[in-house]
């Protein structure tokens, strides 16, 4: 066996493609440090990586940086191209399953009740049954309120799952303002007073405007 | 028959728009009238009574304390009879929702309370309801802004190498390192760290939440009290401290965790509560308070 030198960057190559899942600095530094048999710094290693995104600048590979760690992954205009060959289809989430995940992934940690009360609805069981089984979420914790309610959270999986490297990476909630402009008076006669509701389209995303303050009618 | 969901009154002269149960109707009801026939498909398409209420004041303009109220209780009534067919647990928020809204209604109608009873007043009540549906809204919006992101499996794909078996677990344990070895590894780099604080800047990643889900997880996987010190990783800085702190102060906050402190200005000492009583953990120290 002729003994060539090993290219560090190949070598970082071949070690994510066949972990097959995301490999953390740790465990990349160890595993080069290993088959190089010297030690590997965590500035020679950002190099290397540095070095290999540029390589996959126009492939069909890509390493993105998730979670756990660092991930070699087939990107998405290629994986929309080629999904058309593969069987089956990857599982669709309902509304019902993904609210109940955004709202755990924003308010966590959070019981089963509050997610209700937010919803307005109950929670199937079969929802955080799936969202457990994909080890998405876990019980980190219990209230300690009468029947002590499991506190979930997400995981690590969760947010290697969406590309994300930590739960600040999630997009900001948007500001819902303005939907429904209080009535410029309140009639002390006890008439109802009409609720204003804004134009569909109204609420801002950006939160650049700082949202009006809704005037309190009762004050004085 | 068609869903009347646009609700203006055209003013067709004799035809009826439709018949219902054999009546004709000449005009199009107002307010929260959907044909039962629409129900089935509205049903599988809203997501709960906040969903469908939400819905309703979008799309037709809506008053919500504005609305005939007798009619809207037979619709749902109706409905709700349509649903106990169908997926009888659904009922019960959907009828939850009629009560509040009837409820609210109610409280508008009379004069304003001079309220002593700590009763919400229909202004409160009011706001209330539409807090609730502005919360509903940002958490749709998050849902379906989570729903768009790229994920694996749909839009990327983990790439990887057919690897045998055998070869998947070699990735090299850490050799034995000597306690002393790591000590002096630790006092060199604590040493280099000092110097190079100055020169990074470290973006801000931390979230009060993940470092409650952090605190939670490393309290309970470790046995009785913890110090409050030991609590902080390693190596944090002001920042991370400060968020441990604030995490910390939440968990307290919603009772989640226990604080001790057995005497003045003696240590703090934390315990995730527990109730089956396994085996109770060790009080830290054994001679306490005289109050």
């Amino acid at each position: 066996m002729n003994d060539a030198v090993l290219e560090p960057v190949a070598l970082l190559e071949a070690a994510l493609l066949a972990a097959g899942r995301p490999l953390d600095k740790t465990q990349l530094r160890l595993l080069l440090g290993g088959a190089l048999s010297r030690p590997v710094s965590a500035v020679e290693l950002g190099q290397w990586v540095g070095t290999l995104e540029r390589i996959y600048e126009n492939r069909g590979l890509g390493l993105k940086r998730v979670a756990s760690g660092l991930r070699l992954e087939i990107r998405a205009p290629y994986v929309r191209a080629l999904s058309a060959l593969w069987e089956p289809k990857p599982p669709r989430y309902s509304r019902a399953l993904l609210e109940t995940l955004a709202i755990i992934a924003y308010r966590q940690p959070v019981t089963r009740g509050e997610i209700e009360e937010l919803r307005g609805i109950s929670v199937a069981a079969s929802t955080l049954r799936i969202l457990e089984e994909r080890n998405w979420i876990q019980v980190v914790g219990h209230r300690e309120v009468p029947g002590r309610p499991g506190l979930y959270a997400t995981t690590r999986e969760f947010l290697d799952y969406f590309g994300l490297t930590s739960l600040t990476d999630l997009p900001p909630l948007e500001q819902v303002a303005d939907l429904i402009e209080p009535a410029p008076e309140f009639d002390l006669s006890g008439h109802p007073v009409p609720l204003v509701i804004a134009a569909p389209g109204a609420a801002v995303d950006d939160g650049g405007e700082p949202n009006e303050e809704p005037r309190n009618p009762l004050a004085d | 028959m068609t869903v009347s969901a646009g609700g203006a009154a055209a003013s067709q002269p004799e035809l009826p728009l439709a018949t219902v149960n054999g009546e004709p109707w000449l005009t199009y009801p107002d307010g929260l009238y959907i044909p039962p026939d629409a129900l089935r498909l509205l049903l599988e398409s809203f997501e709960g009574p906040l969903d469908l209420l939400w819905h309703l004041i979008r799309r037709q303009n809506l008053d919500v304390l504005d609305i005939p109220l007798a009619r809207v209780t037979e619709q749902y009534l109706h409905y709700i009879g349509m649903m106990q067919q169908m997926q009888l647990e659904l009922a019960g928020e959907y009828l939850y929702m009629v009560a509040y809204l009837a409820n609210l209604k109610a409280r508008m109608l009379i004069p304003r309370p001079v309220s002593e009873t700590g009763e919400l007043e229909p202004e409160d009540a009011r706001a209330a309801l539409v807090q609730r549906l502005q919360d509903y809204e940002i958490i749709r919006r998050a849902a379906e802004r989570l729903e768009r992101m790229p994920r694996l499996e749909r839009d990327v794909w983990q790439a990887t190498a057919q690897v045998p078996e055998v070869v998947r677990h070699i990735l090299p344990e850490p050799p034995p390192v000597a306690l002393e070895d790591w000590l002096r590894q630790m006092a060199r780099l604590l040493r280099r760290t000092r110097w190079r604080i100055r020169h990074h800047v470290i973006k801000d990643t931390l979230s009060v939440g993940e470092c409650m889900a952090g605190l939670l997880e490393r309290l309970s996987c470790r046995h009785g009290y913890q110090r409050f010190e030991t609590l902080l990783p390693r190596g944090s800085d002001r920042t991370r401290a400060v968020v441990s702190f604030l995490a910390l102060l939440e968990l307290v906050r919603q009772s989640l965790v226990n604080l001790i402190q057995a005497t003045p200005y003696g240590p703090l000492y934390i315990q995730v509560p527990r109730t089956s009583g396994a085996e109770s953990p060790q009080a830290p120290i054994e001679e306490t308070h005289g109050e």
